[in-house]
């Protein structure tokens, strides 16, 4: 097992992170997936949860066991159990700005829970996904 | 009048889409509201870039201009699949 846990400030340093972090996964089949829901974590936790305060940390840990890894994210603000993910793909929000971040790690990950203003993505990491 | 044609970066995610939007706003002042994206280049996108890419449609709807899309990879394809927006944009091959 290992286990990995970075504090960050702002988005600045965020690709950085990311990058280590698909270094230690080292699998390239899911390099795309995990960019995604980290991105899609670290400017939810940072824009929403810390209203863009670059002051106030994001704390990531990542924890990579056999042939799965789970992510948290906890943020200094907005607890989650307040945030309503929206449906992207109605016909009534298509075309909507914003609103596809949670909603898309949802769709990639294979469990997503929330935890007052942590949020906790676990993602299998087979070879068998058909992409 | 002739299609614009704009590389859409490697990366197109939340730090680097700001100047995408602003790029085609600066062009649609100028009278242009007809482009085509090349995603030849780009590897990966996040909910960030296609909120910018809906704005930017919007906009050139708006103009009654066009906004194409084309050179997709997969993994990229992938992201507008989920969202439906591959119904929306014209997106060629």
């Amino acid at each position: 097992m290992i286990m990995k846990e970075f504090i960050l400030y702002g988005l600045g340093k965020y690709q950085e992170v990311i990058n280590q972090i698909i270094v230690d996964i080292n699998n390239f089949e899911y390099e795309f997936d995990i960019r995604l829901i980290l991105t899609e974590a670290l400017t939810n936790a940072f824009k929403h949860g810390n209203r863009n305060d670059e002051n106030k940390p994001i704390y990531l840990r990542c924890i990579l066991s056999g042939n799965s890894v789970e992510f948290e994210i906890k943020n200094c603000g907005v607890e989650y159990e307040d945030v309503n993910i929206p449906e992207p793909i109605s016909d009534e929000n298509i075309l909507s700005n914003s609103g596809r971040g949670l909603f898309l790690i949802k769709c990639i990950a294979d469990h997503m829970e929330v935890k007052n203003n942590t949020l906790i993505i676990h993602k299998y990491l087979t070879s068998s996904e058909i992409t | 009048m002739k299609d614009i044609s704009i590389l859409i970066p490697e990366n197109f995610a939340v730090d680097e889409v700001e100047d995408l939007r602003e790029k085609i706003n600066h062009l649609i002042s100028e009278g242009e509201k007809d482009f085509v994206l090349d995603f030849s280049s780009c590897k990966f996108i996040d909910s960030t870039g296609l909120g910018v890419l809906i704005a930017v449609y919007k906009k050139c709807t708006g103009f009654n201009g066009s906004l194409k899309l084309h050179s997709m990879n997969p993994q990229v394809m992938k992201v507008f699949k989920l969202t439906r927006l591959d119904k929306i944009f014209d997106i060629q091959k």
